[in-house]
């Protein structure tokens, strides 16, 4: 089953596969309606079967009342979290290794959002200084500068402490999890479209890499939801401007799978960032610039087929100056 | 004028702030229509305590030869009397609250020689605490927390009822403890041990206040122990026998029944008032047990000069505040502290945020305007235990 994974990704690897990101569940855009749009252009079959992955649901997963009712007879969900349960109880020292990387992880984590938000204070009061221009505007660009070498560490060390846990312990070659991607590979046959869920998104990424990653979606329609699509991102960001406990500030958490290029997903954004305070909006647009911070709300929706993305019915994205824009195309 | 004459007789404060809607009626009642009729058209016509921000009248309506508004706000005097409308049975007392400030009180009735203290019969309003309960006023801006409701929508979380054998205390405590929702025994979960536990079930809606921040992600799926006093007053004021009850006792018997977090980030303590003293003086005493701690209106009392006045009962807290003042130590990594402005501890819990500093910890305080009331500690709830403990809602996006 693995060898006919990955020829049909192979054989798919001139093309780019079709790939929706959508907001959260809410406003007037259904996962039932964006199938049938896709039928009826053609990029899937009428009646095609669906994989769903809601491992970010965690203990809910395979929820059947998430997914909508009129699809549920078409959609057979991998069961990516419960398999993972089942791996650790199988592969104790597979498991003990990953506690270990995660709290590696989890340490490296802190010790980034001390020294990040040093630096976030340090920009937000040079934005607000006023005095000779000439000076300050240099200063406010070096200190910008400052947060995005630290995004860019991080992120390198993030990926360097969970190579070297992969590098080690090669999970795809250890039998508990081979025996449960063979599963996985059953179901999928036959499969055009595979939905990825929201939820946590740690705990989702987690299960995708387990699985396969990238080679798990490649050659195949994916409609990405929520963490879903930050999941798929290159760079997945962590945001609240405004959680119950006072005030945060947006971190780097992780690369993505990469296959939704050079876009930041932010889902809920209108509830969870303070878009009216244009000096934030423009920190973060400046901090993942090139890359598109794009504002997923409910209902809200980008396409990317062939190259190029299209954003759909409005939606937006922060710009330079932490101004909301319609999203269009990003390049 | 008439009114005003007769009201110095009876030493009201014309000073006070006057109620338009109230001054209204005086007139109407001046010009000679029936009083009966107006008094009972306006009571009709109104919600009360009648909300005029910043002014608050309190009305009562009966035969009295006097009548109080009897509060705990620390600053006012807790006796105000109410002036009664000339030819009516109208009595109305009125009060200038901040927005945003929420405030229990009753109304003192004197008839025939007796004094009685009601709950206002014109306010629907209620605030349960062990002593009954206490009418509420709600100034503008202050809302019940949509959090703190009991909702069927959000997974509820079970209880099991333990009896913990303490040789410390010397008996067996009772204790409830909370697991969350989806509770799994593979699972690891924080702890947080709550001295009071049942009343802040009962009255401050821990449980429901749990179950919703669990299900909004904002705090994590936990194990909450409510611990069940036995005599409060000795137990919670600074006794060590308390102190070893929850750091060799119970926390150990925790440990062994439930699948629990061993760090001390993932434990904590919380208590209000001389629960707050309970949760301060154990975690005081067993340094690096307790990561986060959780105060609220704490009885922190402490002498700068001269002897402890509160009574005996507060001298062992007295000499615990003194020296942790003097040489304070991290008692835990974060510490939440609340207090209502409106209650005399005010001072105390200020002061004790400057010591926890110095200790080392991460201080967040917080005051309200609302006094010493378990609506209060509820109100405050989201904020302490979402800072003590956050949950994935940062790692959540559904």
């Amino acid at each position: 089953m693995r060898v006919s994974r990955r020829r049909r990704a192979t054989d798919d690897a001139g093309s780019t596969s079709r790939l929706v990101l959508l907001g959260p569940r809410g406003g007037d855009l259904a996962l039932i309606d964006v199938v049938r749009e896709l039928e009826a252009r053609g990029t899937l079959s009428p009646g095609a079967r669906i994989a769903a992955i809601t491992a970010g649901w965690r203990d809910r997963e395979a929820n059947e009342g998430f997914i909508n009712r009129r699809l549920a007879d078409r959609v057979v969900d991998l069961e990516l979290y419960r398999r993972s349960d089942r791996i650790a109880e199988a592969d104790a020292e597979l498991a003990r290794a990953h506690l270990e990387s995660r709290n590696r992880l989890r340490a490296l984590r802190r010790a980034y959002n001390l020294r990040l938000h040093g630096l976030i204070d340090a920009h937000r009061q040079l934005t607000g200084l006023r005095g000779d221009e000439t000076v300050l505007a240099a200063e406010r660009e070096e200190a910008l500068e400052a947060i995005r070498c630290l995004d860019a560490r991080h992120l390198d060390r993030v990926v360097e402490i969970r190579s070297e846990f992969e590098g080690r312990m090669a999970p795809g070659e250890r039998d508990a999890v081979r025996s449960q991607r063979r599963e996985v590979d059953v179901r999928l046959e036959g499969v055009e479209l595979i939905v990825v869920e929201g939820g946590h998104v740690s705990n989702l990424l987690s299960r995708l890499r387990l699985f396969g990653g990238r080679e798990l979606l490649e050659g195949r329609t994916v409609i990405a939801r929520s963490a879903g699509a930050m999941a798929l991102t290159e760079r997945i960001v962590l945001f609240h401007d405004r959680p119950p406990w006072g005030e945060g500030n947006p971190e780097v958490f992780d690369a993505g799978l990469g296959i939704a290029e050079g876009i930041v997903a932010l889902p809920h954004a209108s509830a969870r960032l303070a878009l009216d305070d244009r000096t934030r909006g423009a920190r973060l647009a400046a901090r993942f610039a090139p890359a598109s911070c794009v504002l997923l709300d409910p209902g809200r929706r980008i396409d990317r087929a062939g190259d190029g993305w299209s954003g759909v019915d409005g939606v937006e994205r922060l710009d330079l100056r932490g101004r909301r824009v319609l999203f269009r195309q990003a390049a | 004028m008439r009114f005003d004459a007769g009201a110095r007789e009876h030493g009201y404060d014309l000073s006070m702030p006057r109620s338009p809607a109230i001054t209204a009626l005086e007139k109407q009642l001046v010009s000679g229509l029936g009083a009966a009729d107006a008094v009972d058209s306006f009571v009709d016509a109104n919600e009360f305590p009648l909300a005029e921000p910043p002014l608050y009248t309190f009305v009562y309506r009966g035969h009295a030869d006097a009548v109080r508004l009897r509060h705990w706000v620390h600053g006012l005097q807790t006796s105000a009397p109410f002036r009664r409308l000339d030819g009516t049975d109208l009595w109305c007392y009125t009060l200038e609250l901040p927005d945003e400030s929420r405030v229990e009180y009753k109304i003192e009735v004197l008839a025939r020689g007796r004094a009685e203290w009601i709950e206002d019969p014109l306010n629907p309003h209620r605030a349960r605490d062990p002593f009954g309960a206490n009418s509420v006023v709600q100034a503008r801006g202050y809302e019940i927390p949509d959090w703190a409701r009991e909702s069927e929508e959000v997974r509820q979380g079970e209880m099991d009822e333990l009896a913990v054998e303490s040789g410390a205390l010397e008996s067996a405590r009772h204790v409830t403890v909370y697991r969350p929702a989806e509770f799994r025994a593979n699972r690891r979960y924080p702890l947080l041990i709550v001295h009071d536990g049942g009343d802040y079930v009962e009255y401050a809606g821990l449980k429901h206040v749990l179950d919703q921040l669990i299900d909004r992600f904002e705090v994590p799926r936990m194990i909450v122990a409510l611990v069940h006093p036995g005599d409060r007053m000795s137990e919670y004021s600074a006794d060590p026998a308390h102190a070893r009850f929850v750091a060799e006792e119970l926390l150990p018997r925790l440990e062994r029944d439930y699948p629990l977090l061993p760090d001390p980030e993932s434990r904590g303590l919380m208590g209000a008032s001389l629960g707050a003293v309970a949760s301060f003086h154990a975690a005081l005493e067993y340094p690096g047990r307790f990561g986060r701690i959780l105060l609220q209106s704490g009885s922190f009392l402490f002498t700068d000069i001269g002897d402890n006045e509160s009574g005996p009962v507060f001298d062992r807290i007295v000499d615990m505040m003194n020296a942790y003042r003097a040489a304070p130590t991290a008692i835990a990594e974060k510490a939440f502290v609340s207090v209502g402005v409106y209650e005399p501890l005010v001072s105390e819990n200020r002061a004790l945020i400057h010591a926890l500093r110095r200790g080392g910890a991460n201080v967040r305080f917080v005051e309200s305007r609302d006094g010493h009331n378990w609506e209060n500690w509820r109100d405050r709830l989201r904020e302490g235990l979402s800072w003590l403990f956050p949950g994935p809602l940062w790692m959540v996006y559904e």
